[in-house]
Protein backbone atom coordinates (compact mmCIF):
# COMPACT_ATOMS: atom_id res chain seq x y z
CA UNK A 1 0.00 0.00 0.00
CA UNK A 2 1.18 3.49 -0.76
CA UNK A 3 1.96 4.64 3.05
CA UNK A 4 1.55 8.21 1.99
CA UNK A 5 -1.84 7.81 0.99
CA UNK A 6 -4.26 9.28 3.66
CA UNK A 7 -6.73 6.02 4.50
CA UNK A 8 -9.68 7.99 1.96
CA UNK A 9 -7.51 8.35 -0.63
CA UNK A 10 -6.15 5.25 -0.03
CA UNK A 11 -9.24 3.94 -0.15
CA UNK A 12 -9.91 5.84 -3.80
CA UNK A 13 -7.01 4.13 -4.40
CA UNK A 14 -8.05 0.94 -3.92
CA UNK A 15 -11.33 0.94 -5.71
CA UNK A 16 -9.20 2.09 -8.70
CA UNK A 17 -6.21 -0.10 -8.73
CA UNK A 18 -9.03 -3.08 -9.05
CA UNK A 19 -10.46 -1.40 -11.75
CA UNK A 20 -7.48 -0.81 -13.52
CA UNK A 21 -5.63 -3.94 -12.83
CA UNK A 22 -8.73 -5.68 -14.36
CA UNK A 23 -9.08 -3.54 -17.25
CA UNK A 24 -5.34 -4.13 -18.12
CA UNK A 25 -5.90 -7.69 -17.82
CA UNK A 26 -9.08 -7.81 -19.87
CA UNK A 27 -7.66 -5.46 -22.79
CA UNK A 28 -4.61 -8.52 -23.28
CA UNK A 29 -7.57 -10.35 -24.60
CA UNK A 30 -7.79 -7.91 -27.30
CA UNK A 31 -7.30 -9.59 -31.25
CA UNK A 32 -6.98 -12.88 -29.03
CA UNK A 33 -10.73 -13.37 -28.23
CA UNK A 34 -11.88 -17.17 -29.31
CA UNK A 35 -14.37 -15.20 -31.59
CA UNK A 36 -14.80 -11.58 -32.28
CA UNK A 37 -18.03 -10.68 -30.98
CA UNK A 38 -15.97 -12.38 -27.48
CA UNK A 39 -13.25 -9.65 -28.34
CA UNK A 40 -15.58 -6.87 -28.20
CA UNK A 41 -17.38 -8.06 -24.52
CA UNK A 42 -14.13 -8.11 -23.01
CA UNK A 43 -12.74 -4.76 -24.50
CA UNK A 44 -16.08 -3.69 -23.56
CA UNK A 45 -15.86 -4.49 -20.21
CA UNK A 46 -12.23 -3.70 -20.12
CA UNK A 47 -13.17 0.43 -21.66
CA UNK A 48 -15.48 0.08 -18.44
CA UNK A 49 -13.19 -0.75 -15.79
CA UNK A 50 -10.79 1.70 -17.46
CA UNK A 51 -13.05 4.39 -17.18
CA UNK A 52 -13.76 3.59 -13.41
CA UNK A 53 -10.00 3.79 -12.39
CA UNK A 54 -9.76 7.07 -13.93
CA UNK A 55 -12.40 7.97 -11.39
CA UNK A 56 -11.15 6.53 -8.74
CA UNK A 57 -7.47 7.22 -9.06
CA UNK A 58 -7.88 10.97 -10.21
CA UNK A 59 -10.29 11.10 -6.51
CA UNK A 60 -7.27 9.37 -4.50
CA UNK A 61 -5.03 12.42 -6.19
CA UNK A 62 -7.01 15.34 -5.38
CA UNK A 63 -7.80 13.32 -1.63
CA UNK A 64 -4.07 13.14 -1.27
CA UNK A 65 -3.62 16.94 -2.48
CA UNK A 66 -0.02 16.45 -3.74
CA UNK A 67 -0.68 17.01 -7.35
CA UNK A 68 -1.15 13.44 -8.32
CA UNK A 69 -3.85 12.79 -11.16
CA UNK A 70 -4.91 9.48 -12.28
CA UNK A 71 -2.56 8.92 -14.80
CA UNK A 72 0.50 9.80 -12.37
CA UNK A 73 -0.71 7.21 -10.05
CA UNK A 74 -1.59 4.99 -12.74
CA UNK A 75 1.52 4.80 -14.33
CA UNK A 76 4.10 5.83 -11.85
CA UNK A 77 3.81 3.28 -9.09
CA UNK A 78 5.35 0.52 -8.21
CA UNK A 79 4.35 -3.14 -7.64
CA UNK A 80 4.12 -2.45 -3.91
CA UNK A 81 2.10 0.64 -3.97
CA UNK A 82 -0.47 -0.70 -5.72
CA UNK A 83 -3.45 -1.82 -3.67
CA UNK A 84 -5.72 -3.91 -5.69
CA UNK A 85 -6.82 -7.13 -4.69
CA UNK A 86 -4.94 -10.42 -5.76
CA UNK A 87 -7.83 -11.92 -7.72
CA UNK A 88 -7.86 -8.99 -10.69
CA UNK A 89 -4.05 -9.78 -11.06
CA UNK A 90 -4.07 -13.12 -11.58
CA UNK A 91 -3.58 -14.51 -15.42
CA UNK A 92 -6.00 -14.81 -18.18
CA UNK A 93 -5.11 -18.30 -18.50
CA UNK A 94 -7.85 -19.45 -21.17
CA UNK A 95 -11.22 -18.13 -21.94
CA UNK A 96 -12.71 -20.49 -18.65
CA UNK A 97 -10.48 -18.63 -16.64
CA UNK A 98 -10.83 -15.53 -17.77
CA UNK A 99 -14.42 -15.80 -17.21
CA UNK A 100 -14.33 -17.13 -13.76
CA UNK A 101 -12.19 -14.37 -12.55
CA UNK A 102 -14.89 -12.29 -14.33
CA UNK A 103 -17.89 -13.55 -12.52
CA UNK A 104 -16.10 -13.75 -9.18
CA UNK A 105 -14.92 -10.05 -9.33
CA UNK A 106 -17.97 -8.48 -10.84
CA UNK A 107 -20.85 -10.20 -8.89
CA UNK A 108 -18.97 -8.37 -6.06
CA UNK A 109 -17.93 -5.10 -7.54
CA UNK A 110 -22.19 -4.90 -8.31
CA UNK A 111 -23.19 -5.41 -4.67
CA UNK A 112 -20.07 -2.83 -3.37
CA UNK A 113 -21.28 -0.04 -6.10
CA UNK A 114 -25.52 -0.88 -4.84
CA UNK A 115 -24.32 0.25 -1.40
CA UNK A 116 -21.58 2.76 -2.34
CA UNK A 117 -24.48 4.47 -4.80
CA UNK A 118 -25.66 5.39 -1.67
CA UNK A 119 -22.94 6.36 0.49
CA UNK A 120 -23.14 10.25 1.89
CA UNK A 121 -19.82 11.47 0.54
CA UNK A 122 -20.62 13.11 -2.41
CA UNK A 123 -17.61 12.01 -4.32
CA UNK A 124 -17.43 8.10 -3.72
CA UNK A 125 -21.56 7.80 -4.38
CA UNK A 126 -21.85 9.65 -8.21
CA UNK A 127 -18.98 7.19 -9.38
CA UNK A 128 -20.49 3.99 -7.80
CA UNK A 129 -23.78 4.88 -9.37
CA UNK A 130 -22.50 5.18 -12.51
CA UNK A 131 -20.22 2.96 -12.07
CA UNK A 132 -23.10 0.13 -10.63
CA UNK A 133 -25.20 0.47 -14.64
CA UNK A 134 -21.81 -0.76 -16.58
CA UNK A 135 -20.98 -3.93 -13.68
CA UNK A 136 -24.77 -5.52 -13.73
CA UNK A 137 -23.56 -5.86 -17.10
CA UNK A 138 -20.86 -7.26 -16.51
CA UNK A 139 -22.09 -9.55 -14.04
CA UNK A 140 -24.77 -11.26 -16.02
CA UNK A 141 -22.49 -11.31 -19.14
CA UNK A 142 -20.01 -13.60 -16.93
CA UNK A 143 -22.84 -15.55 -15.16
CA UNK A 144 -23.93 -16.20 -18.52
CA UNK A 145 -20.59 -17.61 -19.88
CA UNK A 146 -20.31 -19.38 -16.50
CA UNK A 147 -23.52 -21.57 -17.38
CA UNK A 148 -22.63 -22.40 -20.85
CA UNK A 149 -19.22 -23.15 -20.00
CA UNK A 150 -20.20 -25.39 -17.02
CA UNK A 151 -23.26 -27.11 -18.18
CA UNK A 152 -22.05 -27.15 -22.17
CA UNK A 153 -19.15 -30.45 -23.11
CA UNK A 154 -17.08 -32.02 -21.36
CA UNK A 155 -14.23 -30.06 -22.41
CA UNK A 156 -15.54 -26.45 -21.56
CA UNK A 157 -17.11 -27.74 -18.13
CA UNK A 158 -13.27 -29.27 -17.39
CA UNK A 159 -11.77 -26.12 -18.06
CA UNK A 160 -14.40 -23.72 -16.30
CA UNK A 161 -13.98 -25.77 -13.31
CA UNK A 162 -9.86 -25.69 -13.28
CA UNK A 163 -10.71 -21.38 -13.96
CA UNK A 164 -13.12 -21.53 -11.01
CA UNK A 165 -10.72 -23.57 -9.07
CA UNK A 166 -7.65 -21.00 -9.51
CA UNK A 167 -9.74 -18.19 -9.02
CA UNK A 168 -11.08 -19.49 -5.80
CA UNK A 169 -8.50 -18.68 -3.27
CA UNK A 170 -8.76 -15.13 -3.81
CA UNK A 171 -12.20 -14.84 -3.01
CA UNK A 172 -12.30 -14.26 0.39
CA UNK A 173 -10.10 -11.43 -0.14
CA UNK A 174 -12.69 -9.28 -1.52
CA UNK A 175 -14.61 -8.99 1.71
CA UNK A 176 -11.49 -8.36 3.85
CA UNK A 177 -12.30 -5.30 6.55
CA UNK A 178 -9.40 -3.32 7.94
CA UNK A 179 -8.46 0.45 9.31
CA UNK A 180 -8.53 2.21 6.01
CA UNK A 181 -12.57 -0.25 5.24
CA UNK A 182 -13.21 1.43 8.89
CA UNK A 183 -11.71 5.04 8.18
CA UNK A 184 -14.04 5.29 5.03
CA UNK A 185 -17.04 4.64 6.84
CA UNK A 186 -16.77 6.47 9.59
CA UNK A 187 -16.67 9.41 7.08
CA UNK A 188 -19.65 8.38 5.28
CA UNK A 189 -17.68 7.00 1.69
CA UNK A 190 -16.72 3.06 2.62
CA UNK A 191 -19.36 0.04 2.77
CA UNK A 192 -18.73 -2.88 5.26
CA UNK A 193 -17.94 -5.40 2.81
CA UNK A 194 -18.14 -7.54 5.03
CA UNK A 195 -21.71 -7.59 5.00
CA UNK A 196 -21.95 -8.55 1.28
CA UNK A 197 -20.71 -11.78 1.40
CA UNK A 198 -23.97 -13.61 2.21
CA UNK A 199 -25.13 -11.80 -0.75
CA UNK A 200 -22.36 -12.61 -2.96
CA UNK A 201 -22.79 -16.72 -2.10
CA UNK A 202 -26.40 -16.22 -3.28
CA UNK A 203 -25.74 -15.15 -6.22
CA UNK A 204 -22.38 -17.44 -6.80
CA UNK A 205 -24.40 -20.32 -5.64
CA UNK A 206 -27.67 -20.11 -7.81
CA UNK A 207 -25.48 -19.00 -11.05
CA UNK A 208 -23.03 -22.58 -10.25
CA UNK A 209 -26.26 -24.57 -9.60
CA UNK A 210 -27.65 -23.76 -13.26
CA UNK A 211 -24.08 -24.52 -14.55
CA UNK A 212 -24.41 -27.83 -13.15
CA UNK A 213 -21.11 -27.21 -10.94
CA UNK A 214 -19.92 -28.04 -7.50
CA UNK A 215 -18.92 -25.01 -5.45
CA UNK A 216 -14.84 -25.32 -4.96
CA UNK A 217 -13.63 -26.33 -1.32
CA UNK A 218 -12.67 -24.10 0.69
CA UNK A 219 -9.46 -23.42 1.04
CA UNK A 220 -6.91 -21.07 2.99
CA UNK A 221 -7.62 -17.76 1.44
CA UNK A 222 -4.51 -15.87 0.03
CA UNK A 223 -4.43 -12.14 1.15
CA UNK A 224 -1.96 -9.30 1.22
CA UNK A 225 -2.84 -7.35 -1.41
CA UNK A 226 -4.51 -4.17 -0.31
CA UNK A 227 -1.46 -3.94 1.43
CA UNK A 228 0.91 -4.57 -1.29
CA UNK A 229 1.75 -7.79 -1.07
CA UNK A 230 1.53 -9.29 -4.75
CA UNK A 231 1.61 -12.16 -6.10
CA UNK A 232 4.67 -12.42 -8.83
CA UNK A 233 2.00 -11.39 -11.56
CA UNK A 234 1.71 -7.77 -10.83
CA UNK A 235 4.60 -6.96 -11.96
CA UNK A 236 4.75 -8.69 -15.19
CA UNK A 237 1.45 -6.57 -15.76
CA UNK A 238 2.74 -3.02 -15.15
CA UNK A 239 5.82 -4.23 -17.36
CA UNK A 240 3.34 -3.98 -19.94
CA UNK A 241 0.83 -1.12 -18.73
CA UNK A 242 3.51 1.43 -17.94
CA UNK A 243 6.00 1.11 -20.31
CA UNK A 244 5.35 3.86 -22.47
CA UNK A 245 5.15 6.58 -19.44
CA UNK A 246 8.82 4.78 -18.10
CA UNK A 247 10.58 5.10 -21.75
CA UNK A 248 8.78 8.95 -22.38
CA UNK A 249 7.63 10.37 -19.24
CA UNK A 250 4.77 12.70 -19.85
CA UNK A 251 4.01 11.66 -23.30
CA UNK A 252 0.55 11.92 -24.71
CA UNK A 253 -1.67 11.80 -27.63
CA UNK B 1 -23.52 -12.27 -34.95
CA UNK B 2 -22.33 -15.38 -34.44
CA UNK B 3 -23.67 -16.76 -31.24
CA UNK B 4 -25.09 -20.34 -29.53
CA UNK B 5 -28.60 -18.79 -29.49
CA UNK B 6 -30.46 -15.32 -29.07
CA UNK B 7 -29.81 -14.27 -25.53
CA UNK B 8 -26.06 -15.01 -26.78
CA UNK B 9 -26.62 -13.16 -29.74
CA UNK B 10 -28.55 -9.69 -27.96
CA UNK B 11 -25.48 -9.71 -25.47
CA UNK B 12 -23.08 -10.18 -28.54
CA UNK B 13 -25.44 -7.29 -30.40
CA UNK B 14 -25.45 -4.81 -27.64
CA UNK B 15 -21.44 -5.06 -27.25
CA UNK B 16 -20.35 -4.83 -31.10
CA UNK B 17 -23.67 -2.30 -32.11
CA UNK B 18 -23.99 -0.08 -29.33
CA UNK B 19 -20.70 1.27 -28.50
CA UNK B 20 -20.74 4.26 -30.33
CA UNK B 21 -24.29 4.70 -28.72
CA UNK B 22 -26.38 4.34 -32.04
CA UNK B 23 -28.53 2.16 -30.23
CA UNK B 24 -31.91 2.77 -28.16
CA UNK B 25 -33.56 -0.88 -28.96
CA UNK B 26 -32.49 -4.50 -29.85
CA UNK B 27 -33.92 -7.42 -31.84
CA UNK B 28 -32.53 -10.35 -32.80
CA UNK B 29 -33.71 -12.91 -35.26
CA UNK B 30 -31.98 -15.81 -36.97
CA UNK B 31 -30.61 -14.80 -40.68
CA UNK B 32 -32.54 -17.55 -42.09
CA UNK B 33 -35.71 -15.99 -41.18
CA UNK B 34 -34.51 -12.72 -43.29
CA UNK B 35 -36.18 -12.22 -46.60
CA UNK B 36 -33.37 -10.12 -48.12
CA UNK B 37 -33.36 -8.73 -51.79
CA UNK B 38 -30.84 -9.72 -54.62
CA UNK B 39 -27.86 -7.92 -55.47
CA UNK B 40 -28.22 -9.10 -58.18
CA UNK B 41 -31.85 -7.31 -58.59
CA UNK B 42 -30.21 -3.61 -57.13
CA UNK B 43 -30.20 -2.04 -60.35
CA UNK B 44 -34.07 -2.43 -61.32
CA UNK B 45 -35.00 -1.59 -57.37
CA UNK B 46 -32.29 1.22 -56.78
CA UNK B 47 -30.97 2.76 -59.20
CA UNK B 48 -34.42 4.48 -60.52
CA UNK B 49 -34.05 6.97 -57.85
CA UNK B 50 -30.76 7.86 -58.34
CA UNK B 51 -31.98 11.01 -60.72
CA UNK B 52 -34.84 11.76 -58.34
CA UNK B 53 -33.35 14.39 -56.22
CA UNK B 54 -35.70 16.30 -55.89
CA UNK B 55 -37.70 13.43 -53.13
CA UNK B 56 -35.10 14.88 -50.50
CA UNK B 57 -36.16 18.31 -49.73
CA UNK B 58 -33.48 20.08 -49.82
CA UNK B 59 -34.46 22.91 -52.37
CA UNK B 60 -36.42 25.06 -50.14
CA UNK B 61 -35.32 27.73 -48.39
CA UNK B 62 -35.64 27.30 -44.27
CA UNK B 63 -36.53 30.69 -42.50
CA UNK B 64 -34.14 31.58 -40.00
CA UNK B 65 -34.94 30.61 -36.60
CA UNK B 66 -36.19 27.29 -37.90
CA UNK B 67 -34.25 24.30 -35.96
CA UNK B 68 -34.29 20.69 -35.80
CA UNK B 69 -34.87 20.77 -39.59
Amino acid sequence: MDSALPPLAAYAARLGDDSLILGQRLGEWCGHAPALEVDLSLSNVALDLIGQATHFLGLAGAIEGAGRDADKLAFHRDVMDFSNCLLVEQPNGDFAQTIARQFLFSNYQALLFEQMAQVKDERFAPIAAKALKEVKYHATLASDWVVRLGDGTDESKTRMVAGLNWMWRFADELFVMDDVDAAAIANGAGVDKAALRAAWDARIDAVLAEATLARPAARRPIVGGRVGRHSEHLGHVLSAMQFLQRAYPGANW
Amino acid sequence: MHAADGKMALEHARDTYTRRMEGVSLWVLPSAQIIASDPGDAAALFAPAEDKIYRHPTFYKIPDGITHI
